[in-house]
């Protein structure tokens, strides 16, 4: 009769969507074994009540965080013809070098959308930022690694050891996030970032439980790599193949009681490692109820078209950096990512994603002075920016509105929170003064010497001026919250409402006369960003942390929602 | 496992509410882009006190003792090293990723700290960071700092260390840490020792247990595979899987059913000789179930009034009725159906209808339709009993019963009213029953699946077990597909996936000999032992002693062993990449003394042969190989130099919150400044970074700058005045490092790792095993083999307490 009544209400309505036969699960049961029946029915009770998806879209390698979201007008010496001698007019420290061609063409001057200001490199995303919150006050970390790991786990206090044994309190922001809404998804967080895949991360020094550690909280809330369209369809094949029938139910049985035979009062870090595979390979398997054509996933040509798809864009690449080993996320471009993302979060099966570019270090465009002039200017990140970021998440946030949730009458889009962000800034400038004073220790006497070290010298470095940014239906769209100044370069603090501190100027950031900096401002970090995150999604952090669940000592910027 | 107890309680008691570093812009007024690290947050405790008087004269402590020392330091600093509110504990507790440790023993901290030359008269040593007036160095971070007197009594003791220092002996760094000396007195390790397998061991098994590639056609699975179960082809992976992961047991999801449906199709690998075609169940034993009619349901035609009494010896039914029991058929078969009844009739005799479980009489009313007969109560006005053979097809729960049609279709209307009276009934069967062979040899055939498969008996309870699934699967399905149902669990099983089945720790004797040869065998050369290797130790032809001595001579350990080195090295997979882990391989196959990874002077080619090298490499070992070099920067990055000291000293170069900030604009120069955070580390990179400068990043030797033509000074350029590896080039540093005691202990836990799947404890309980493979080393000239044999002997790899 239930089976009737379905079959009765599809053909009514036509076409049956995945909520449909959610909903129907919901009410009335799903047809077959009890055990997928139950899962069913959670499925469904999860996904229908309190809906919640986070996407965190990092850029990895460093931002020119200048041309994006801490936008500053200079000119660009780079352009200029410049004599090489010790003190040349500007001098070397004076002057500004910034991507060729800026100023004109696309590399444009910073402009405004709605009431957010930015540079040239987020042009290609105005047509999002009336539903973005960008905060312009923020520090990244000068250090890739650290600062990856800071967005990851938050700030804390004592400091994140990125060698030591993570422990148990510790979380990543979509593991917390994960924890908390993902208890009844076969794959609830999925990451394409890969910690070991940076070259400078000897294996030796990061053993199994140190660095990024997949295997934090419940099993259903470890990190799952996103890995590629096809091995992701292999490993969702098990959601029919493996229970499919009673013999393979039987089958699991058994070795379900095996497994649990083995794991009782046993521990190690490769027990660990054992119960976390077998209990997220239970998940996968364990008759989630959620009906799927693994084979058909990522394959729809609509879809692929909308994303911008291509068989290239589906591989892996490998990337040496610095010399050192080659290395590889395992991870496709991010415009399949997105499309991933999207397919997985509307079948139910996923809510956390960790979208990154796909080349190690994509962002880490490190150049010297005397390449910079060479090249008449810094390199332009904005082919990569419009690759990686502008174009995927623009179609991903079309298809996110473009799709109702359900028959709430809302769509996806209002139930999710991405995040943007990036390991730090780059300079634009070098300091050379160091190589002029004898009492530093990088001292020149030689004048030879000397202009060698300043044309030698990096002046796209790792620089903490950096941004945030927020998008989805939480969000306060259209609205930007500190600055950096005109003269010092560097953020203006922000007061808890978002507001800037009145002790500072707010064009050139310079502390005003006479006035001192506000106890209560701050320049937002990592911890803020991770805070924020979850708080848009509707969880607390502070009682996160109180109850073990992460690390994070710093508060969320509840300005920037809605 | 951690010792987390003590951790926890030190942790709660310092409060880990350190301050919070704010990011470098501070107070937002830097430089600007490019600077320098800008402004920093204030430092101190706000009391102003005069500065510490640290001055050493070493003099003062003739016949100083470090036993001494190490007490004034339990008593006077150690206490203050743990106290909430001046503690160093939440940060530098052992496990926390920091150079200077902490432990629970207030005189093993002491030896920690004298050991990685915190006592030392340099920036960055212990008095150092607590008297420095850099912020962001200064300790402790966020806690209440030292007063004068406390900081005095810390120069004492660093003092002292150094006037015994002076006193002569071996140096600090070449010797075994006297801490480790002394017996551990820490909570017991009860981690469960034991490593998950690898892609290279898991097809080694498939290939041994099931003679299968897993090659299908034109695919090679494992190859399409690889990713799932963590291998690495130097093409698209990098990275091989340290533990288990849900997408190894999704692989194990392919794997399983093809090559278990294919071993039974074919009968071979686990069921080759196996009966595959034989029922696995047996017929139940005949049994004989009685029924009284008065006892059982009674009811007249369509379930309603019994038309007829129910008296205390029987049911007479005066027209249609129907009497009912239930019983439980043990399994299907032929069955005699008796019932006992009294007809009274003219011309025509009642029909009796007996069914068991459900059936429909043919039409004709003939025999042989499952579940039902029929027989005619003929022998009038006498309690007679009337049998007929019924077949049974099902099993379990069923009903029994008795159904008399009163009106069945005579010829003609008979002269006398038909009645019958039913006393009782029974059903005897299944006829021929009894028997217990199939089951039985079904279990014995799952007892040869666990000995092919996991390498041991079952016992009975797993046979019980694995024979129900048997027998369910095959209830479902089909035999092929029940066998394949138990193959196909048994790769899952613990005992498949872990390099020593688990069931190790349940069995003795030869059993457990057999299991540790399991895991030897993987462990060396990277497959399950073959049938003769079996032989060799349960015959007794071969002590474990001699297995060892066995594998370590085969070709296989050569080349799983360069697998294993590959990885180690960071090789690429090509020739080149290789150089570093050819000549690993090389000195732990031939015996050769393990320092010559650092200071050979000879490469080995891809023959394995030795092959001598231009002089300028001198005694270098892997430093100048090309083939190392060309993947780890030279200056002005230190990548070079941090992958040697993490690679071949063991050292881990944490980068705490205060140095992130440092990073971006640190120079070679200033990062052995006195006054640079970065001076811990930099105390070692920066001198070996320059020793290097004569090798580029091609692994190509200049002796002058190309561009200047001046000679290139490689050596320290007497950087820090404690560089313990002085001198000019490579040689110079290799022919220090190796007597380091970091070194020593870094080529042990090599060893240890590569078949424990674990580091060494060398600080905590296994302290005594350190002490043991230490002697090793040096008795036996560095043989790495010998290592080898010492761990594969020793208790934890034996399990034996």
């Amino acid at each position: 009769m239930k089976r009737r009544s379905f079959l009765a209400g599809a053909a009514a309505g036509g076409a049956i969507s995945m909520l449909d036969w959610l909903g129907y699960f919901r009410s009335f049961g799903v047809p077959g074994t009890a055990r997928s029946l139950g899962m069913a029915q959670a499925v469904a009770q999860t996904v229908a009540n309190d809906p919640h998806f986070l996407i965190v879209w990092f850029q990895e390698g460093g931002w020119d965080g200048y041309c994006m979201f801490n936008p500053l007008d200079t000119p660009n010496h780079a352009a200029m013809t410049i004599a090489q001698v010790l003190h040349p007019s500007p001098d070397w420290g004076d002057q500004r070098y910034r991507p060729r061609g800026y100023g004109t063409g696309l590399e444009t001057p910073p402009s405004m959308t709605g009431n957010i200001q930015h540079g040239y490199l987020a042009n290609d995303g105005a047509g999002l930022m009336a539903d973005m919150a960008v905060v312009s006050s923020h520090s990244g970390s000068a250090f890739h690694s650290g600062s990856r790991l800071a967005y990851h786990y938050g700030m804390y206090s004592p400091g994140l050891a990125l060698a030591g044994q993570r422990g148990p309190t510790e979380r990543t922001v979509t593991q917390a996030f994960a924890e908390a809404y993902g208890a009844k998804l076969p794959v609830a967080n999925v990451s394409w970032h890969r910690w070991l895949s940076d070259g400078e991360l000897d294996e030796s020094s990061y053993p199994e439980g140190t660095g990024y550690y997949e295997k934090l909280g419940p099993a259903y809330a470890h990190t799952q790599y996103g890995t590629t369209p096809a091995q992701m369809r292999d490993r969702l094949a098990s959601l029919g193949a493996v229970t499919n029938g009673a013999r393979s139910a039987r089958i699991r049985t058994f070795v379900d009681n095996l497994h649990n035979n083995f794991l009782a009062d046993k521990h190690s870090e490769s027990v660990a490692a054992f119960d976390s595979a077998v209990q997220v390979h239970r998940q996968l398997t364990g008759g989630s109820g959620v009906v799927i054509t693994p084979a058909q996933l990522f394959t729809d040509p609509t879809l692929r078209s909308q994303f911008g798809v291509t068989v290239a864009d589906e591989l892996t690449t490998a990337t040496s950096v610095n010399g050192n080993p080659a290395r590889s996320k395992n991870s496709p471009n991010t415009n399949v990512q997105a499309l991933m993302t999207f397919e997985m979060m509307t079948k139910g099966l996923s809510n956390a994603f960790w979208i990154e570019n796909r080349q190690v270090r994509g962002f880490d465009t490190h150049r010297d002075r005397s390449s910079i002039l060479t090249n008449k200017g810094q390199t332009d990140q904005l082919s990569m920016m419009q690759r990686d970021l502008w174009a995927p998440l623009t179609a991903l946030v079309t298809r996110l509105k473009a799709t109702q949730y359900g028959t709430s009458g809302k769509s996806y889009w209002d139930y999710t929170v991405i995040m943007l962000a990036s390991e730090m800034g780059r300079t634009l400038k070098g300091d050379v003064s160091s190589f002029f004073d004898p009492s530093s220790p990088d001292y020149k006497p030689a004048d030879a010497d000397k202009l060698v070290e300043i044309l030698a010298q990096d002046c796209c470095q790792h620089w903490e001026t950096s941004s945030v940014a927020f998008l989805g239906g939480p969000v306060k769209g259209n609205s930007q919250f500190g600055r950096i100044g005109t003269m010092t370069m560097s953020a203006i603090p922000m007061m808890p409402d978002g507001t800037l501190d009145p002790a500072y100027d707010a064009n050139t950031g310079l502390l005003k006369s006479g006035l001192t900096k506000s106890p209560s401002s701050f320049i937002s970090d990592a911890g803020h960003a991770y805070s924020t995150a979850l708080a848009l999604s509707g969880l607390d952090p502070v009682a996160l942390k109180a109850a073990g669940k992460g690390k994070n000592s710093r508060p969320p910027m509840n300005f920037v929602k809605k | 496992m951690r010792t987390l107890g003590w951790w926890c309680l030190v942790v709660a008691m310092a409060g880990c509410d350190g301050r919070i570093l704010e990011p470098i812009a501070g107070s937002g007024v830097g430089a600007g882009a490019g600077a320098g690290a800008g402004g920093s947050g204030g430092a101190g405790a706000g009391i102003t006190e005069p500065p510490p008087d640290v001055s050493c004269d070493t003099s003062a402590y003739p016949n100083v003792r470090l036993e001494a020392v190490a007490g004034t330091f339990a008593s006077d600093i150690y206490p203050l090293m743990t106290s909430s509110t001046q503690g160093c504990a939440a940060c530098h507790l052992q496990g926390m990723g920091r150079r200077l440790n902490m432990t629970a023993d207030a005189t093993e901290t002491f030896y920690l700290i004298r050991q990685a030359g915190f006592f030392a008269d340099q920036p960055g040593s212990m008095l150092d960071r607590l008297t420095t007036d850099v912020a962001l160095a200064k300790m402790p971070q966020g806690r209440q700092s030292w007063t004068r007197a406390q900081n005095e009594a810390v120069a004492k003791i660093a003092c002292q260390v150094r006037a015994f220092s002076e006193q002569g002996g071996a140096p600090i760094d070449e010797s075994f840490p006297p801490n480790l000396l002394t017996a551990y007195s820490g909570p017991p390790n009860t981690d469960y020792d034991n490593s998950f397998i690898n892609f290279l061991q898991l097809k080694a098994r498939v290939k041994s247990v099931f003679n299968d590639t897993w090659v299908r056609g034109a695919t090679d699975n494992f190859a399409a595979s690889i990713s799932l179960f963590g291998g690495v082809d130097y093409t698209t992976q990098f990275n091989e899987a340290r533990v288990a992961s849900a997408d190894f047991l999704t692989g194990l999801d392919r794997l399983a059913p093809d090559v278990c449906g294919q071993a039974v199709a074919n009968k071979t690998g686990p069921f080759a000789g196996l009966d595959l075609a034989r029922s696995v169940v047996d017929v139940a034993a005949v049994s004989t179930q009685s029924f009284e009619a008065e006892a059982s349901t009674a009811t007249g035609e369509g379930g309603g009034a019994l038309n007829g009494t129910v008296t205390s010896t029987g049911v007479a039914c005066y027209s249609n009725c129907l009497i009912t029991a239930t019983t439980t058929i043990a399994s299907p078969g032929q069955y005699t159906f008796t019932v006992r009844a009294n007809g009274t009739y003219g011309t025509y005799a009642p029909k009796l209808l007996l069914t068991i479980g459900a059936g429909s009489l043919p039409a004709d009313g003939g025999t042989g339709a499952p579940g039902v007969a029929q027989v005619q109560a003929s022998t009038k006005g006498v309690m007679t009993d009337y049998t007929a053979t019924i077949t049974v097809t099902v099993s379990g729960m069923v009903p029994v019963s008795v159904a008399f049609t009163n009106d069945y279709g005579e010829p003609a209307a008979d002269t006398v009213d038909r009645n019958v009276t039913i006393d009782k009934f029974s059903i005897t069967g299944p006829n021929g029953g009894g028997g217990t062979a199939n089951v039985a040899a079904a279990k014995a055939q799952i007892g040869t699946l666990y000995q092919r498969m996991l390498y041991r008996d079952a016992t009975a309870a797993e046979q019980d077990s694995a024979y129900s699934l048997l027998s369910d699967v095959v209830g479902l399905s089909t035999l092929p597909s029940g066998w394949s149902a138990v193959c196909e669990a048994l790769v899952f099983h613990p005992d498949f996936l872990f390099t020593v089945p688990p069931a190790v720790d349940t069995v003795t004797g030869a059993a457990k000999d057999k299991l540790l040869l399991v895991k030897l065998a993987l462990d060396l050369v990277g497959r399950p032992p073959t049938p003769a290797e079996f032989a060799m130790i349960a015959t007794g032809g071969k002590t474990f002693s001699q297995m060892v001595d066995t594998y370590l001579a085969m070709p296989e350990f050569q080349a799983y062993r360069f697998t294993r080195m590959r990885l180690r090295t960071e090789s690429s997979g090509t020739a080149l990449t290789d150089e570093a882990a050819r000549l690993w391989t090389y000195l732990t196959v031939t015996g050769k003394p393990m320092e010559q990874l650092l200071t050979a002077d000879y490469l080995v080619d891809e023959q394995w042969a030795e092959v001598s090298r231009p002089p300028e490499h001198g005694k270098s070992g892997v430093l100048t190989m090309k083939g190392y070099l060309n993947n780890k920067q030279g200056l002005p990055h230190f990548n070079f130099a941090a992958r040697v000291f993490t690679g071949f000293m063991g050292m881990v170069f944490d980068v705490p919150p205060e140095v992130f900030a440092m990073r971006a604009t640190a120079t070679a120069s200033s990062t052995v400044s006195p006054t640079s955070i970065c001076f811990n580390c930099h105390q070692y990179l920066t001198p070996f970074s320059y020793q290097r400068t004569r090798w580029d990043d091609n692994g190509d030797y200049h002796a002058t700058d190309p561009v200047t033509m001046q000679a290139i000074d490689d050596t320290d350029h007497a950087l820090v005045d404690t560089y313990p590896f002085k001198g000019e080039g490579m040689e110079a540093f290799a022919v220090k490092a190796v007597k380091k005691e970091m070194f020593v202990r870094t080529m042990l836990q090599e060893q240890w790792v590569l078949l424990m799947g674990r580091p060494l404890r060398y600080d905590q309980d296994e302290r005594d095993v350190y002490k043991t493979l230490w002697d090793l080393s040096f008795a036996s000239n560095g043989d790495t083999r010998a290592l080898i044999k010492s761990i594969a002997l020793g208790k934890s790899y034996q399990r034996t307490p």
